[in-house]
């Protein structure tokens, strides 16, 4: 059978001690930054780019990917201790997770969060293997106009996930879009939008931005206030009762399959798939008012989300070429850093790269159960490095990492400029996730926009007569449509605020 | 004036500025027509969009009550800029010892939660780790010292 085939030679590349050796420091990377209070994995995967030149495609994505999905766990470590959501995607974990703990159940806790993410990641890298060939399928007869309603969507659906005011959120989309046109046009021979600065003439380093906007601006911002340390609940038993084991089963396999759908969607990932699953257990409970009050059904659904997500998220950037949220963006820097595009081509071309990463993360989610569970005490006590220990190394990090992209001083000052924007926009209720999204879709979404216009003679027929492009669009519209309802509003609002 | 100039005026006005800036840098890019777009069609498009939300999101914010400008702390914002400015500053001909020494004496500043007495032993550590796996591990082209 194809699936057992494809699923082998991913594992014959997955399987080499390099590549477990890699993927091992990528999930404990992942899971070091996701315990770690101020710094997330958009920053991180950002600053490791450069170092990914010297190791081989398959290798260097098998190690970003894990830094991904390691960071959900680790996420969650803090969400359940200290009440700390390490990463965003956690958030929805900190409320029944810490109340768990102030029972005395924190064991139990990180051992169904861990159990029910290997169970969503097992099952997550198992339905990639099917649907990836199934969504390529359907890629062969995406043309520009397609491409172009489908990035659409997806900078829509990002926005939806933004936390603070839409137009805020839109606003930061457009401003990527700009950015991301500076350098090279595709139809002239002179870059543009440069201000005459030669080093801008290859666009905008992507290094730079991230680095600058994710990394340089979260440090000014944790300087100014106090990150407030708790100490961490004290833990008894690693082990789940049977009670808790039986109720846990059903919300993570229901998490795992609506992290997955969500996961898929452009704009979406493990954020949203987290927050999802939560208020759907809650929903179908029988009992929703345990949930808040240290219900194991409110761990296990959102943690095999986030996990689920995070992992399906990467179907469209592997099928379609498409990434579907920040941190997809960042792997299709990385793939292009290594000479790969970005298309539905992947899977044919480079056949042992996207199963060889497909099967690597089955063994990086094998890795984080055994790095987690019994290593608990371990990321516990990294949460007792002081922040001014902490900061001076983040932020050499960030430096080498935009300088060694290219030996280029000049990237090293551009994010020093992307810092302070990105610190004075954020106190004004920016947020900075679809700014970076725009950036990437912009340059493919003009590209697109002109072919199709090419191809059609300047009609905008194909845009809405081609059936695919017509359902994006369509649904686009849907969206907007969405975002207007005052319910909608509500229920967005608590649940990108919730505490 | 106090009153009005609230955080939704200020943020209108910050995209208004953003837009205009977008402008500016196109001077007189090719606009080009709808089915052949010219270099500039794109560009130009997004930035009146940005100046047209940002006047829009002023207006609107300057007759409704809304939270204060908020504080902008310039400490840490001034400190750690200057320690990424001075790393790129310095990386090229000083290397990365006096770079990463430099960049930590600095970023030390930006916050009163920073011990003078640790600052050299960090310092020290940070360029010893660096050298050890930027330059002796990776093998990345930069100076250790001075050139």
């Amino acid at each position: 059978m194809d699936l057992v085939s494809n699923i082998a030679l991913g594992f014959s590349v997955a399987i080499t001690p390099v590549n477990i050796l890699f993927c091992f420091v990528g999930v404990l990377l992942g899971t070091l930054i996701g315990v770690l209070p101020g710094i997330g994995a958009v920053a991180t995967m950002s600053m490791l780019l450069p170092v990914t030149f010297h190791l081989p495609p398959a290798t260097s994505l098998i190690m970003l990917a894990g830094i991904y999905y390691g960071a959900q766990y680790g996420g969650s470590t803090t969400a359940i201790l200290v009440k700390l959501p390490g990463e965003a995607s956690s958030v929805a974990t900190v409320l029944d997770g810490y109340a768990m703990a102030q029972k005395g159940r924190a064991g139990a806790a990180l051992s169904i969060a861990a159990l029910a993410s290997f169970v969503a990641g097992s099952l997550a890298t198992l339905l990639i293997a099917i649907a990836g060939p199934l969504m390529a399928q359907l890629a062969l007869r995406f043309g520009p106009a397609e491409y172009f309603s489908l990035m659409l969507l997806g900078l829509v659906a990002s926005v939806i996930l933004a936390s603070g005011s839409v137009v805020k959120a839109i606003v930061m989309i457009l401003v990527g879009v700009y950015l991301g046109l500076v350098g090279p046009d595709a139809n002239s021979p002179m870059p543009r939008l440069t201000f005459g600065v030669p080093a801008l003439a290859e666009g905008v380093n992507f290094v730079a931005l991230a680095v600058g906007l994710f990394g340089i601006s979260e440090i000014i911002l944790n300087l100014e206030g106090h990150l407030a340390r708790v100490a961490p609940v004290a833990m008894r038993d690693l082990f789940p009762n049977r009670d808790e084991l039986r109720r846990s089963v059903g919300p993570t396999l229901r998490g795992t399959a609506i992290g997955s759908i969500l996961g898929v969607l452009p704009g979406g990932g493990a954020l949203l798939a987290s927050f999802g699953a939560y208020a759907i257990e809650k929903k179908l409970s029988s009992e929703p008012e345990r949930f808040g009050q240290g219900a194991v059904e409110g761990v296990a659904a959102p943690e095999a989300a986030n996990n689920a997500g995070a992992q399906t998220s990467f179907v469209p950037l592997l099928t379609l070429g498409v990434p579907s949220n920040a941190i997809m963006a960042v792997m299709a820097g990385a793939m292009t850093i290594q000479g790969i595009a970005p298309s539905p081509k992947v899977m044919t071309e480079h056949a042992t790269l996207f199963w060889g990463m497909i099967a690597s993360m089955w063994i990086g989610n094998f890795l984080l159960v055994i790095l987690n569970l019994p290593l608990v005490g371990l990321w516990v006590k990294l949460l007792q490095v002081p922040y001014r220990l902490l900061y001076p190394a983040i932020l050499f990090f960030c430096c080498i990492g935009v300088y060694s992209i290219n030996n280029s001083a000049f990237d090293v000052y551009l994010a020093v400029g992307f810092g302070i924007i990105g610190y004075l926009m954020i106190k004004l209720g920016f947020e900075p996730t679809p700014l970076l999204l725009g950036f990437i879709l912009g340059p493919m979404m003009e590209e697109n926009l002109k072919r199709a216009l090419i191809l059609s003679g300047g009609s905008l027929e194909p845009f809405y007569q081609r059936p695919i492009s017509l359902t994006l669009l369509v649904l686009t519209v849907g969206m907007f449509v969405l975002m207007a309802l005052p319910s909608f509003k509500r229920t967005r609002e608590t649940a990108l605020n919730a505490d | 004036m106090g009153r009005i100039f609230n955080i939704e005026v200020a943020s209108g006005l910050l995209v208004v500025l953003l837009g205009a800036g977008g402008l500016f840098a196109i001077g007189n890019l090719d606009m080009g027509v709808a089915n052949d777009m010219g270099p500039g069609y794109l560009p130009r498009l997004v930035a009146w969009a940005l100046v047209g939300t940002g006047a829009v999101m002023t207006a609107l914010a300057a007759f409704r009550d809304h939270p204060p400008f908020p504080d902008l702390h310039w400490r840490p914002t001034l400190a750690i800029s200057a320690a990424t400015a001075a790393f790129g500053l310095m990386i090229d001909r000083l290397g990365m010892v006096i770079a990463v020494v430099a960049m930590t004496v600095i970023a030390s500043l930006a916050s009163s939660i920073s011990r003078p007495r640790e600052t050299p032993i960090l310092a020290g550590l940070l360029a010893a780790g660096a050298v050890l796996v930027f330059i002796i591990g990776l093998k990345l082209a930069i100076p250790i010292w001075p050139r």
